[in-house]
């Protein structure tokens, strides 16, 4: 019945087109500022005799500046419609037909009467959709899914994905919701959402950041596909980043979670001009770094290689550039940042700290697009685009320094004869099989070399890739095959004296396989469960003479094998609107595995090389030792009311690779050990508890607090020699940590003012004591860790003066970290020496820094060339000479006090960025 | 255009006040010679005194089979012992101080340190002089050396003194002492170490000793140094790593952090309470090497202390009146005949050569 009716409709349009032509002859005016769609078309409506069909379902998202004068009316639409995925059609009954990507066809095509075959670009299907379209529009914007009658159950799952019109791309944790009764689910990574609803007319709300929010009527009868294009909001962002923010901090689930997103990382006033993802990582509350300018950082009182960093899915070992000054992640390719400091969920673990999800945009699928930046240190560069419209797109992204030139700026001869250089690229690409298989491709390096002062050249390099296979199997069940590779590589060399001439290196290579589900089960439960495995291989540290003349004998240490495998379920129980809670459990397993050789100790004395009474060989790919356990991860929120709620959450975290390391600050010699029989896997316990509070509309309050134990964590002894030890486990103690603190951050998110104003106090310590003297530090007490600084005040201020112009501000504050200081001088062989005090006793002079930038965007123009923007920062305003460190030195026979710092002065830099 | 600065000021720490002070115990004993053992205390840092010396110990060594050899304090804080024979293989050193506190190393075997091969020098990029030192064992497969040096050389000071004024008589004499000429000897004070662990063969070659500026006053005439070589016990080569690392190799950016290094001694009494110092025992080899400045391109200037010194005139109806810490150099000449109308002179520490550190006897190695 439906079918004639279109047809007849196209039939009676095909009859009075002819004699129409004149009338669109007449010409309107007028002007229109961000007008919705159906604003703009009353208005014509009212001016001429045309009368405009649309869905609004698909034009209620789209919105009209436009002035024009003494313009007939196709002329208007062609402008409106241009370059836009909209078409329009009239016909002879002054009737516009708006609709998305096909035009109606107003006349039949002329060989419709002589029997012949369609031309392609009319195919049947085609004609078919635009009917049901035209009948859309009669029944009022209603989306009817499924076929009534075809279940007796009460409610039906309706699932799909959410994409950006623009470019194609995921929209992910948009909020997909219905009010009454509230349901309400939030797109996944893919921005796939899969929600159950009960039958029948319901209106379901899309909200995302910086997209338009969509409200879509639906009829549901069964469970059925929904896939949804948001169009990108242009004008400021803020209005809908409350929505989806405030719902997800204070109703979300998930606690200790941090998120940030790039147009927020733009924002923060940045060193030397480069958009820093682990700089913005550490103004966040409960996040500490030893020092400027080092790499790595600590959450929650945790030491730096307990924090897995995974871009793309893909381990990252060194995050860093430029011995720190420098993220390793090029901020124009990021997608999103999420640092889990509790409530870590079951499907990942393998660090007992924290977890930062690094993950790249997806290429635009539908045009070519471009941007990059100059800054003084940097370039930069990334291009997108299709390689199958829809389907298929790529990004890909490269940056660079010119930190050679640089350093020949800096006014001491130690850094004249430095140089350091580095770069990283990046590739993604994103295949949509079908609507129901999608492939992900991630490819990413980053390489540093630098030479300080002397000859020794230093060289490191990050490599990852990944491939993930996405599958949904069903509307409630989603499954993600992921496999990828992880290597770290370092290599030190030197030249200058031919005989000790050397090259000395390392690497970690790791592949991890493993398959991810979600079954949502009911609008109650969402249940993910999975497994997978991690193969290491380390060569843990090699030798190497340089030249004929050297006479470095080759050193190499035994290569290092292990499997990490894990399976894991999680449920997340909605146990009624007010209460959900989080249960999972994740298994990990740990095999240290031959060939190798392995050292045995004389039972119950200290571990040295005079205790060693045998040495037992493994054949390749046998067992030398296990070790795992089972996860637990619970977390439960309670809503008080609708804008206030509490959280609880405990973690066991298990972690089987450390990082030796016994300098300051992560530094390019560190190395990486798996567990054996001796090094005995870190295990973390974390509880936390927290209460959120929306105080209005954009201002919201929260608290965590968290206790924390840690034990076998790795500690030295004096004189520990950890590179190129054949028996590192006669260098190294075993110490218990314990951590504990409280987060309190205010966040106004929205406004021309916003931003967010935190304080943590917080403790970190660790305990070290072994059977014997030579295996105790202070006298077997707590102390302070290298990164235990109690007070922590974070302010970030932005103030937006209009479109075009921005300016953040932002403060920091923290206790100076805790050293060991001389406390006694004596002579000794003819120079004045130093006596310590116990390890971490005093504390350097408290850290303080703020920072401004200024943000200059270009006009506003949706449609141009290029869009271009300036930013102008001062990094260190007051000029403050923060302490990075504190040491004693003997000069000719002096003791002498030195203080360093990193950034002695205020640091302004400019940066120019494009995009087109 | 960017103004990166990475600084380093001066810092003092709070002040720290040490409960006790702690025993500082100084020296090796050379069995090939004599040797001195120094005992004294740690001081606060701010404390600008010299070290409190340790008096009224006794030292003495023990082998395992319990013969003691006793040392004798010669000086406040220094315990002597003449050379003699070492019949044992190891020896411990025991201490016990005035108020009856004892200590003890643990044994330290005999060290036989190898010949040096060579003590050679080069010029660098900006002329400065690198001294090496060379050396190699064949009889052990490792080897950990440690060196000290005493480094002499020759100066002069602004002006020659060719008069002395006699204050008793009032008259100007001839001077019959040398004080333009003197030699003045310092002492090592980085700590210099190596080990060839990593290396084939026992060999150390090059190992940088001292490197000296073009313009010091070292390079003007004659230099000489005197490079002592010990053969160390691992053990030992890491204690004196660890304490160069904590207190010379500090501030680096990748800078290991600075810690308690614990020596070979402890306190019978305490086992907490710190003793500071390694006990090590062997013999010393050393080698002496002469550079002149006839071998050396000649600076645009020498960093002499005596840069700012003045030489004034003193005409002879002055003379009787001269005082002052002055000393007469060269007579003034008569510009109209024979003899001197006058005297010049300068401050003394311009023209006594002693006053700058040195001393106006040439040594006798000195060639």
């Amino acid at each position: 019945m439906r079918t004639v009716n279109s047809f007849l409709l196209v039939l009676l349009a095909f009859s009075i087109t002819l004699s129409t032509l004149a009338q669109e002859k007449k010409t309107i005016r007028g002007e229109f500022t961000d007008q919705p769609f159906n604003d703009f078309v009353s208005a014509l409506e009212q001016k001429t005799d045309y009368k405009f069909f649309f869905d609004p379902a698909q034009t209620d998202s789209l919105s009209i500046t436009i002035s024009f004068s003494n313009k007939t009316l196709t002329e208007v639409l062609d402008e409106v419609f241009r370059n836009s995925d909209y078409r329009y059609s009239l016909d002879a009954n002054h009737y516009v037909y708006v609709t998305l990507r096909e035009p109606i066809l107003t006349e039949l095509p002329s060989n419709f009467f002589s029997g012949d075959k369609l031309p392609d670009s009319v195919s049947q299907r085609k004609e078919n959709a635009r009917f049901e379209e035209a009948e859309k529009v009669k029944v009022e914007k209603l989306t009817i899914i499924g076929n009534r009658g075809s279940t007796n159950k009460s409610t039906a799952t309706l699932a799909g994905y959410i994409r950006s019109m623009k470019t194609g791309e995921p929209v992910i944790g948009a909020s997909v919701l219905i009010e009454k009764p509230l349901i309400g689910v939030a797109t996944d990574a893919n921005g796939y959402y899969s929600i159950t609803l009960p039958k029948g007319t319901q209106q379901l709300r899309i909200r995302s950041i910086g997209m338009k929010s969509i409200d879509r009527n639906i009829l549901l009868h069964s469970d059925g596909k929904m896939n949804v294009e948001m169009d990108e909001d242009v004008r400021p962002l803020k209005e809908v980043i409350v929505e989806s923010e405030k719902d997800e901090r204070v109703l979300g689930l998930q606690m200790g979670l941090e998120k940030i997103d790039i147009k927020t990382l733009k924002q923060i006033p940045v060193a030397l001009g480069e958009v820093d993802i682990l700089k913005a990582v550490l103004i966040l509350p409960g996040v500490q770094s030893v020092g400027e300018a080092t790499v790595g950082f600590n959450v929650r009182g945790g030491a730096t290689d307990q924090n897995l960093i995974l871009f793309n899915d893909a381990t990252i070992y060194n995050p860093s550039h430029l011995f720190g000054f420098f993220s390793a992640f090029n901020a124009d390719l990021i997608k999103n940042v999420e640092l889990y400091k509790s409530g870590i969920p079951a499907e990942h673990g393998g660090r007992i700290s924290s977890l930062l999800d690094i993950s790249t945009r997806e290429g635009n699928k539908r045009k070519w697009a471009g941007s990059g930046g100059i800054s003084p240190i940097t370039g930069r560069f990334a291009l997108e685009g299709p390689i199958i419209k829809d389907k298929t797109s790529f990004l890909i992204g490269g940056r660079s320094t010119y930190s050679d030139w640089l350093l020949k700026q800096i006014p001491s001869s130690n850094f004249q004869n430095s140089k350091a250089s580095f770069y990283d690229l990046n590739l993604a690409i994103t295949h949509e099989i079908n609507s129901k298989n999608n492939l992900y491709l991630s490819g990413y390096i980053s390489s540093d070399r630098f030479r300080l002062q002397n000859d020794t050249t230093y060289s490191y390099r990050n490599k990852a890739a990944s491939l993930k296979w996405r599958h949904i199997f069903t509307n409630k069940l989603l499954g993600t095959l992921t496999t990828s590779y992880s290597g770290y590589e370092y290599t030190i060399a030197s030249s200058n004296n031919p005989v000790n001439a050397f090259n000395l290196s390392y690497t970690i290579d790791q592949l991890n396989a493993k398959a991810d589900f979600n079954y949502f089960l009911s609008s109650r439960h969402t249940i993910g469960f999975g497994a997978g495995t991690i193969r290491y291989k380390l060569a843990p540290g090699s030798l190497k003479p340089n030249g004929q003349e050297s006479l470095v004998v080759p050193n190499v240490l035994q290569n290092e094998q292990a499997y990490e495998s894990s399976v894991y379920v999680g449920d997340n129980f909605e146990v009624t609107p007010q209460l959900s809670i989080y249960g999972g459990l994740r298994y990990s397993f740990f095999q240290n595995i031959g060939p190798r050789d392995v050292f045995v100790y004389q039972p119950g004395t200290p571990k040295d090389v005079s205790t060693i009474i045998d040495t037992v060989s493994f054949s390749s790919g046998k067992k030398i030792s296990n070790s795992g356990g089972p996860e637990i991860r619970l977390s439960a929120r309670y809503s008080v009311s609708g804008n206030t709620s509490v959280k609880l959450s405990y973690n066991r975290l298990r972690q089987y690779i450390q990082m030796l390391s016994n300098t300051t600050a992560i530094a390019p010699t560190d190395i990486w050990k798996l567990s054996d029989p001796y090094i005995k896997p870190l295990i973390g316990d974390q509880i936390s508890l927290g209460y959120y509070h929306s105080l209005t509309k954009s201002i919201e309050f929260s608290v965590e607090a968290y206790y924390k134990i840690m034990h076998n964590f790795l500690d030295y002894k004096g004189g520990a020699e950890l590179i190129l030890n054949h028996h590192i486990e006669t260098d190294v103690l075993n110490a218990d940590g314990k951590a504990y603190g409280i987060e309190l951050l205010v966040k106004k998110t929205s406004g021309k003012i916003n931003g967010w104003l935190s304080y943590t106090y917080s403790r970190s310590l660790l305990k070290t004591a072994g059977a014997t003297s030579i295996e105790t530090i202070n006298r077997g007490e707590y102390y302070s860790s290298n990164y235990d600084k109690p007070h922590a005040v974070n302010f970030i201020g932005n103030y937006k003066f209009n479109r075009r112009f921005s300016m953040s501000l932002n403060m920091v504050y923290s206790t100076g970290r805790p050293i060991t200081l001389p406390i006694a001088k004596y002579n000794l062989d003819g120079s004045g020496r130093l006596l310590y005090s116990d390890r971490n006793q005093y504390r350097i002079p408290d850290y303080f820094r703020s920072d401004f930038s200024l943000n200059i965007e270009g006009n506003h123009k949706i449609k141009k060339l290029a869009h271009s923007s300036w930013s102008v920062s001062v990094y260190n305003l007051t000029g403050r000479r923060n302490a990075y460190s504190v040491y004693f030195t003997a000069e000719n026979g002096v003791v002498k006090g030195y203080k360093l710092s990193i950034f002695g002065s205020a640091i302004p830099t400019i940066t120019y960025n494009f995009k087109f | 255009m960017i103004l990166l600065v990475g600084c380093i000021d001066p810092y003092s720490p709070p002040v720290i006040e040490q409960g006790s002070a702690a025993l500082v115990i100084d020296g090796f004993i050379n069995v090939s010679g004599e040797s001195t053992i120094q005992l004294s205390r740690t001081q606060n840092l701010i404390d600008a005194e010299v070290p409190q010396v340790e008096t009224g110990a006794t030292l003495w060594l023990e082998d395992e089979t319990g013969i003691k050899i006793y040392l004798f304090e010669t000086e406040h804080g220094k315990y002597f012992l003449p050379a003699q024979n070492f019949a044992s293989h190891t020896y411990r050193l025991n201490i016990q101080t005035q108020n009856l506190r004892e200590y003890r190393s643990s044994f330290e075997s005999v060290k036989i340190s190898p010949a040096i091969d060579s003590v050679t020098w080069n010029l660098t990029d900006n002329n400065s002089v690198q001294i090496k030192v060379n050396t190699h064992d064949v009889g052990n497969e490792e080897g950990f050396y440690r060196w000290t040096f005493d480094e002499t050389w020759l100066y002069t000071s602004a002006d020659e003194s060719i008069y002395v004024y006699d204050y008793p008589s009032r008259s100007v004499q001839l001077r019959t002492d040398n004080i333009y000429q003197c030699y003045r000897t310092d002492k090592s004070s980085d700590l210099l170490i190596e080990s060839t662990i990593r290396l084939s063969k026992n060999i150390v070659r090059d190992y940088p000793l001292k490197r000296i500026s073009p313009n010091s006053e070292r390079l003007r005439y004659k230099y000489s140094i005197l490079t002592r070589q010990y053969a160390i016990t691992q053990d030992a080569f890491n204690y004196w790593q660890q304490l160069k690392k904590t207190t010379e190799d500090l501030g680096t950016l990748f800078g290991p952090i600075p810690g308690q290094v614990t020596g070979n001694f402890q306190s019978l009494n305490d086992s907490n309470e710190p003793v500071i110092g390694y006990f090590a025992i062997g013999s010393v080899t050393t080698k002496r090497i002469f550079i002149s400045f006839l071998e050396l391109p000649t600076p645009t200037f020498y960093d002499i202390p005596y840069r700012d010194c003045e030489i004034y005139s003193l005409f002879n109806p002055d003379v009787q009146n001269f005082s002052g810490p002055y000393l007469l150099t060269h007579g003034i000449p008569n510009p109209n005949g024979p003899g001197i109308i006058g005297y010049y002179y300068g401050i003394a520490s311009c023209i006594d050569c002693r006053l700058s550190g040195g001393v106006n006897t040439k040594p006798d190695f000195w060639e």
